[in-house]
C-alpha cells in the first residue's frame, strides 16, 4: 500500500552527523516511505525552505534541532512560524535539551511537538516511529503541505 | 544656779553674735555694739520679751535706757488720732501764748482780773506770763511738723529762755539771792497777796518752767523722748497739785509754806502746756503705746483719762460734801472708796470684755497661723536683737525635730541643728543680712536630734528702727525635704533620660513647631558636624536638610501644625542629610510629634545609613552576581549534560548498529562486549540525568503549594505499578495523610525514590511497604516502612551521600544519587530525613515537612522590598 505513494518529504535540521545517521536509520526502520532532506545548519534550512517554495518541494514535516551553527534552531522556528505559508508545516523539535526554558520558548514560538532525544537507540526508534505514526498516518495535515507530501 | 547658767548662755550667745559680726568684718557700727552693750532694756520691755531669764545688768552696761531706743518701737499709731492730737498740741501752744500775753497786758494795764482772776487769788507774775508766751510759741512751732532751721532756732531759743527763767528763779529761792530778774518787766508792790518777794514767781512755777523748758529743749533729741516726757509729766503733776488745791480750796497745795503761791491760771496754763508737749510727740517714748492701734493703745486711752479724772472728781465731790458739812469726814472717805471701787470695777469689766474678745481673736489668728505653718511645714523664728529674746513658732520646733517647748529657743540651739557642713553658710547669710539689711534666702540641712536629715529652706529679713538700726531678725524655716526628694527624683529621671539620649547611637534632634532646634545630642554632633551650642537655636531646615528639600520640610511642618496631618511623621523615612561640611549622606529618620502645652515639639531620631546603604548596594550587587553565576551554572550544567549525552547516544546507537549490521561477523563474546558498551552508555546517561536533577534542586526555587499527600503517593504507586506487581509488593498507603505546603514534583520524586528503594532492596517473598504520616504542631513526619533487607546503623548517614552504594551493581541497580536527591529536597523544604532500621527486619525512612512553607532565598529578597515599601 505505501509503495504506491510518493515518499513523504521530511526536512531534518541537524548539525551532528551521528544524529543524522541515527535519525536516518530510525526513519528507515519505520513503515512510512519518506524522503529525507538534511540541512546542516539553520541558514541552510532557511535557504531550503524559503528558496524552494516555487518548486513546491516544501517538506511535509520538519525535524528541528535547537542548537545549530550559524542560525540557531529557535530563530529558524520563529521564521517558519512567522511565515504565513510555512507556518502550516508541522515542526517537531528534536533536541538533547530538556530545559524547561527551551520547551516553553519553543511552544511559544508555535512548535507542534517538543521531543527530547533519547540516548538509547531503541527508544529513539520508538520516538521516530511514533512521530511517523502520528504526523504522517494519523494526523490530517493542511493541503499546502499535503500537496508536497502524501498526495 | 539657773540664773548663772542663763547668764553664761546669754554671754555665749552675745559673744557669738559679736563673733558673727566680727567675722563679717563690720567696722564700728551701732549694730556691732548693741547686742553686747544693751542689757537692762529687756526688763523694761517685759510686756513683749519672751526671754524667761531677764538679764541682770552687767558691769559693762553703761548706756542708759533713755539714750537707747523707743520703748514701743513697733506700734502703729492711729493716723487720725495722731492728727487730732497734733492739732490739740498746736492749739494748746497758741492758747498758752495768748494767755501769757493777756496776763502781760493785764500787768501793763494793772487789771487784777487778768493778773489774778480774782482779788482773792495770787497774781500770775510777769516772768511767768512771759515764759508762757515763749513756751507756748515753742510748743506751737514744734507741733507744726518739720520746721525750717530759723523757726526751729526761735523755738529752741525760747525754750532755753524759759528754762533759764525757771532755773534762775529757783536759784533765788534756794540760795536766797536776789538776781533782780523779777522786776524786769513789771514791778509789783511789796506785800501782794500770797507773794513772798514782790513779782517773784512761785518756786513751784519756777520748777515747772525749768522742767518744761528743758523738756522742750530736748524734745527732739535722739532717744530723749522719754526724758522729755517724764520731765513734762513731773511739771504736770506739780501744777496739778496746785490746781487741785484751788479746786478743793486747800491752800497748802498751791502755796507751800511761806513762799509765793502758784496762780490759778498758771496751773491751768502749765497743765495745758504739759498736755500739749506730751501729745505733740505722742508717737514716741512713753506716749507711743497710748496712741497705738494695738490693744494696749485702746486700753491706755480708756483707762488713763479715767485714772486721772475719776479720783479728781471723787475728791472734789468729797471736799464739797465736807465743806457743806452734810456728812462727816469718814463719810467722805467712804464715798471715795465706794465710787473708786464701782468705777474702776466697771472700767475693768468693760475693758476685760474687749480685751477678752481681742485675745480670742488673737488666739484664733495664732491657731490659724500655727495650722498654716504646720500644713506648709514653715516654722518662724524671731530674734529680738535688743533684748536677745528668741521666739519660735510651734512649727519651728517641729522643723528642728522637737516638740514645741522641748527646748529653750535660741540661735545657738538652732545652729546646733544645722548640718555641720552648712553651718558656715547659714552664719554667713545671717551675718550678711544683719550687716546689709538685705533679706536672706538659702537652703540648708537640718540634723534632727534623732539623726534624721531634713532639707530646709530659710528666709529672713531684718527689721530696723527709725534710726536704721537692726532691732529684730525675722526668719522662717521651711521643711522642703519632700519637695527636694521629688525634685531629686525628677532630676534623676531627667538625668536618666538625658543620658539615654546623650549616649544613644542615633542622633537625637528636637525642634519646636517653628522648626527651631531645641535639642541636639552628642551623636547628632558626630552625624551632622554641628556642635550642640551651634545647632540649638538654628532652624532644622537650614542646618541639616539639603536645600532642595527645605521647602517641602517646612510645608510639611506647617501643614501638621495647621491640620494635624503628617504623612511623614511616626514613620521611618530614608532621605538625604546635609553635613556641616556640605556633603550629603543617606539618613534614616523617624519624627514623632509631641503635644507640648498648646503647641508641639517634634523629636527625631536620625541614623546615618551610609554604611548600610553601601552594604545594601554591595549585597544587591552580590545577589545580582550570584544570580548571574547561577544562571551561568545552569547553562553550564545543561550544556554539559547535553554535550555529554550526545556522544553517549552515538556510542549506544553505533554500538547497536554494529550488533545489528555485523551480527554474523561477531562471535558471542564480541556481541557481549557490544552490549556492555551499550549498557555503559545508558548508565552514563542515567548518572548524568540524576546529577542534573540534584544540581537543580539547590539552585531553583521550590514551587510550593498545598499538596494532598495521599493522592500524590497514589500517583507514585501507579507510576511504579509495573515494579510493584513484578515483586508482588503489598503497598499500604494511609488514605488520611494531610495536605501539606510543598513542591509537588519534588516531593513526588522523594516518595518515588523511597518506594522504589523499598521495592528494590527487598528479598522477602511477601514484600510489604507502608506509607503513613503523623504530625505535631510544628511538622508533618512522613514514613515509608518496608520489611526489606534493612540497613546497618553505621550506614545511616552514609546512604544519603551522593554515589554511596552499599551493594554491588550486580545485586541492586542504581546510580547512588536517589537518596541524596531526597535529602536535598527535604532540606530545601526546611525538613530533615533519616532512617530507622535493623538489618533483615526492614527499614523505615522518615522525613519531615514544616507546617508552614519554608522561606527561600528568593523570597527573602522580595520580603525585604515589601518591608521597605511599607
Amino acid at each position: 500500500m505505501e509503495s504506491t505513494l510518493a515518499p513523504f518529504r521530511i526536512l531534518l535540521v541537524e548539525d551532528n552527523p551521528n544524529d543524522i545517521e541515527i535519525t536516518r536509520r530510525a526513519l528507515a526502520k519505520g513503515q512510512v516511505k519518506n524522503e529525507l532532506t538534511v540541512a546542516r545548519d539553520g541558514q541552510e534550512a532557511l535557504d531550503i525552505l524559503f528558496g524552494s517554495r516555487s518548486e513546491t518541494s516544501l517538506p511535509g514535516l520538519i525535524l528541528l534541532d535547537l542548537n545549530l551553527p550559524r542560525v540557531d534552531g529557535r530563530e529558524v522556528l520563529s521564521r517558519i512560524k512567522g511565515d504565513p505559508e510555512l507556518r502550516r508545516i508541522p515542526v517537531i523539535v528534536l533536541t538533547t535539551s530538556t530545559r524547561e526554558e527551551d520547551v516553553v520558548r519553543s511552544y511559544d514560538l508555535g512548535v507542534n511537538t517538543f521531543i527530547s532525544k533519547p540516548v538509547r537507540f531503541e527508544d529513539f526508534i520508538k520516538v521516530v516511529t511514533a512521530i511517523q505514526e502520528y504526523w504522517i498516518v494519523i494526523a490530517t495535515l493542511p493541503p499546502a503541505t499535503a500537496s508536497g507530501g502524501v498526495a | 544656779m539657773a540664773e548663772t547658767e542663763s547668764r553664761v548662755k546669754r554671754m555665749t550667745y552675745l559673744e557669738h553674735a559679736a563673733a558673727i559680726l566680727e567675722r563679717s568684718r563690720v567696722s564700728t557700727t551701732p549694730v556691732q555694739q548693741e547686742p553686747a552693750d544693751e542689757s537692762n532694756g529687756s526688763s523694761q520691755t517685759s510686756s513683749r520679751a519672751t526671754n524667761k531669764h531677764p538679764p541682770a545688768s552687767g558691769d559693762r552696761v553703761s548706756v542708759t535706757l533713755w539714750e537707747r531706743f523707743d520703748l514701743f518701737p513697733f506700734v502703729t499709731p492711729n493716723p487720725r488720732l495722731v492728727l487730732a492730737l497734733q492739732s490739740f498740741a498746736k492749739g494748746a501752744g497758741l492758747a498758752v501764748s495768748l494767755a501769757g500775753a493777756l496776763v502781760l497786758a493785764g500787768w501793763a494795764l494793772d487789771l487784777t482780773v487778768v493778773k489774778s482772776i480774782s482779788s482773792g487769788f495770787v497774781s500770775m507774775k510777769p516772768n511767768v506770763a512771759m515764759a508762757f508766751v515763749l513756751s507756748g510759741v515753742t510748743l506751737h512751732l514744734l507741733s507744726t511738723g518739720p520746721t525750717n532751721g530759723h523757726l526751729r532756732f526761735v523755738a529752741l531759743a525760747s525754750a532755753f529762755v524759759v528754762a533759764v527763767i525757771g532755773f534762775l528763779t529757783l536759784s533765788e529761792y534756794l540760795y536766797g539771792w536776789n538776781l533782780n530778774i523779777d522786776h524786769l518787766l513789771f514791778s509789783e508792790p511789796a506785800g501782794a497777796l500770797g507773794t513772798s518777794a514782790p513779782a517773784r514767781m512761785a518756786p513751784t512755777s519756777a520748777l515747772c518752767l525749768f522742767l518744761i523748758g528743758v523738756s522742750l529743749l530736748v524734745l527732739d533729741v535722739r532717744r530723749c523722748y522719754p526724758v522729755a516726757q517724764l520731765l513734762t509729766i513731773l511739771a504736770a503733776l506739780v501744777s496739778l497739785t496746785a490746781f487741785i488745791g484751788y479746786v478743793y480750796g486747800v491752800g497748802s497745795l498751791y502755796a507751800g509754806g511761806s513762799s509765793t503761791a502758784m496762780a490759778l491760771h498758771s496751773t491751768l496754763c502749765f497743765l495745758l502746756l504739759s498736755s500739749g508737749i506730751l501729745l505733740t510727740r505722742q508717737d514716741h517714748g512713753l506716749l507711743a503705746i497710748v496712741t497705738s492701734d494695738a490693744a494696749g493703745g485702746v486700753m491706755a486711752r480708756r483707762l488713763l483719762p479715767a485714772a486721772i479724772l475719776i479720783p479728781l472728781l471723787l475728791g472734789w465731790v468729797t471736799v464739797l460734801d465736807e465743806e457743806a458739812g452734810l456728812h462727816g469726814p469718814a463719810f467722805g472717805v467712804f464715798l471715795v472708796v465706794i465710787w473708786s471701787i464701782v468705777s474702776f470695777a466697771a472700767l475693768t469689766w468693760w475693758n476685760s470684755g474687749s480685751l477678752y474678745r481681742l485675745d480670742v481673736e488673737r488666739q484664733r489668728a495664732q491657731d490659724e497661723l500655727n495650722k498654716a505653718q504646720r500644713i506648709a511645714h514653715v516654722g518662724s523664728a524671731e530674734w529680738d536683737i535688743v533684748t536677745n529674746a528668741v521666739t519660735w513658732s510651734d512649727e519651728m520646733f517641729r522643723v528642728c525635730g522637737y516638740e514645741p517647748g522641748d527646748v529653750q529657743p535660741g540661735y545657738e540651739v538652732f545652729l546646733q541643728r544645722v548640718h555641720p557642713d552648712d553651718r558656715t553658710q547659714v552664719e554667713q547669710n545671717i551675718a550678711r543680712t544683719l550687716r546689709s539689711g538685705d533679706p536672706f534666702a538659702f537652703d540648708y540641712r537640718i540634723v534632727r536630734p534623732d539623726g534624721a536629715i531634713r532639707m530646709a529652706h530659710g528666709e529672713g529679713k531684718v527689721v530696723h528702727n527709725d534710726e536704721g538700726e537692726p532691732v529684730r531678725l525675722l526668719g522662717t524655716a521651711q521643711d522642703i525635704t519632700e519637695r527636694k526628694q521629688i525634685e531629686y527624683a525628677l532630676r534623676q529621671n531627667e538625668m536618666r533620660t538625658r543620658s539615654i539620649i546623650d549616649t544613644a547611637n542615633d542622633a537625637f534632634v528636637a525642634i519646636d513647631a517653628g522648626d527651631v532646634i531645641k535639642d541636639w545630642n552628642p551623636q547628632a554632633e558626630l552625624t551632622f558636624g554641628w556642635k550642640r551650642e551651634e545647632a540649638v537655636g538654628r532652624t532644622l531646615a537650614d542646618t541639616v536638610i539639603p536645600p532642595g528639600h527645605r521647602e517641602a520640610h517646612l510645608e510639611g511642618l506647617h501643614r501638621f501644625v495647621l491640620t494635624g496631618e503628617g504623612p511623614m511623621l511616626n514613620r521611618r523615612v530614608e532621605l538625604e542629610g546635609l553635613h556641616k561640611d556640605g556633603h550629603l549622606f543617606p539618613i534614616e529618620m523617624t519624627i514623632s510629634p509631641i503635644r507640648w502645652g498648646r503647641s508641639h515639639i517634634f523629636s527625631a531620631f536620625v541614623r546615618d545609613i551610609t554604611e548600610r546603604k553601601q552594604a545594601e548596594e554591595a549585597l544587591a550587587h552580590q545577589t545580582r552576581e550570584l544570580t548571574r553565576i547561577n544562571s551561568e551554572l545552569e547553562d553550564f550544567t545543561h550544556s554539559v549534560s547535553h554535550d555529554l549525552k550526545e556522544p553517549l547516544r552515538g556510542i549506544e546507537a553505533f554500538a547497536g548498529f554494529i550488533a545489528e549490521d555485523y551480527a554474523d561477523k561477531l562471535d558471542e563474546q564480541g556481541q557481549g562486549y557490544v552490549n556492555v558498551l551499550r549498557e555503559s552508555a545508558v548508565r552514563m546517561k542515567d548518572l548524568i540525568d540524576d546529577l542534573l536533577q540534584l544540581s537543580r534542586i539547590g539552585r531553583t526555587r521550590l514551587d510550593q503549594a498545598p499538596v494532598g499527600v495521599s493522592s500524590l503517593v497514589q500517583d507514585v504507586s501507579l507510576e511504579l505499578s509495573f515494579a510493584l506487581q513484578e515483586k508482588r509488593v503489598e503497598l499500604f498507603i494511609d488514605p488520611d495523610m494531610p495536605t501539606v505546603p510543598c513542591d509537588r514534583a519534588r516531593i513526588r520524586e522523594v516518595f518515588k525514590n523511597l518506594i522504589s528503594n523499598a521495592v528494590k532492596y527487598n528479598d522477602k517473598p511477601q514484600p510489604k511497604i507502608e506509607v503513613g504520616c503523623r504530625s505535631d504542631n510544628r511538622v508533618f513526619t512522613f514514613a515509608v516502612r518496608d520489611n526489606g533487607i534493612g540497613i546497618a546503623p553505621e550506614y545511616y548517614e552514609k546512604i544519603f551521600k551522593i554515589f554511596q552504594r552499599l551493594h554491588h551493581r550486580e545485586e541492586y541497580e542504581g546510580t547512588g544519587v536517589g537518596l541524596a536527591i531526597c535529602k536535598k529536597v527535604v532540606e530545601a523544604h526546611g525538613g530533615r530525613i533519616w532512617v530507622e532500621s535493623a538489618p533483615g527486619e526492614g527499614t523505615t525512612f522518615l522525613f519531615t515537612i514544616p507546617r508552614t512553607a519554608a522561606r527561600q532565598p528568593g523570597q527573602e529578597e522580595q520580603d525585604g522590598k515589601y518591608a521597605r515599601a511599607v
